[in-house]
């Protein structure tokens, strides 16, 4: 009875933060918001059992992805046109594409049929739990976890990559070379 | 994520998005107890991050160049 309730007020707080990233106008808020919606699912994945992807959640999304938004939304200029008018044009047929799309959610939902696998008892976080995943994950899928080493590594050159362009500084008279910072 | 003017913020309904896909996949890897399902939670944790990494400084660089991150101030190949 108590978890049920817990799962309703979480799954209240993920909705409510995602509907009010639609309507906040400082990007620092629409953050602020999305934080909240995380924070609501990793309370719904630690209450099914999946403690595990609960804490990648926090770790990951949290601490470095939405740490590293409020650090570039830190460096925005509050004068920019894009914080006084909030939508685009694309109003209308972002509204008419989300009408059809919860449309076809309640007709799927509404049709009643049961979910593949759903009718059995499932025990709660066994698929996620830390020393079986482990052992699938580095048995059956290392390629992909190497793989994945591979596209951190290229993901982190790009970033530095992309952080070491600078503007080209204009060559003139007053310009010596003496005053030239060099890059070796 | 089309409707609002600000790059930030749709990066930020993208990750919404990414958010709602791992929700997804953690309900119906839990009722099929597929092994995979749970690899590939953690594997889109990991691209959503390294996205991020790379989307920001982007960001960044655009709004050194225009100062702006209005998606209209990026319309210089339309027709």
């Amino acid at each position: 009875m108590i978890e049920t309730a817990f799962l309703a007020i979480f799954a209240l707080g993920a909705v409510s933060g995602a509907v009010a990233m639609f309507f906040l106008r400082h990007p620092m808020r629409v953050a602020l918001a999305l934080i909240g919606t995380m924070l609501s699912l990793a309370a719904i994945y630690a209450q099914l059992g999946l403690h595990v992807i609960a804490v990648f959640q926090v770790l990951v999304y949290v601490g470095a992805v939405m740490v590293f938004m409020v650090y570039a939304i830190m460096l925005l200029d509050t004068r920019d046109r894009s914080f006084t008018e909030r939508f685009s044009p694309l109003l209308a047929a972002g509204s008419v594409g989300l009408a059809l799309l919860v449309a076809v959610l309640l007709a799927v939902l509404l049709r009643g049929e049961p979910l593949p696998g759903a009718g059995g008892a499932v025990q709660a976080g066994k698929t996620f739990a830390i020393v079986p995943f482990a052992r699938e994950f580095m048995d059956g899928y290392w390629l992909y976890f190497a793989l994945v080493a591979v596209l951190l590594l290229v993901a982190e050159i790009a970033a530095t990559a992309v952080l070491e362009i600078r503007r080209r500084k204009p060559v003139g008279p007053a310009t010596t070379p003496a005053a030239e910072p060099r890059h070796n | 994520m089309i409707v609002r003017r600000n790059l930030l913020v749709m990066l930020m309904f993208l990750e919404l998005m990414l958010n709602g896909v791992i929700l997804s996949l953690v309900v119906f890897t839990q009722l099929a107890d597929a092994a995979a399902g749970a690899v590939l939670v953690l594997l889109v944790f990991v691209v959503a991050a390294a996205e991020i990494a790379i989307a920001v400084p982007i960001l960044l660089l655009l709004m050194r160049s225009r100062h702006t991150l209005d998606p209209g101030a990026y319309a210089g190949l339309k027709g």
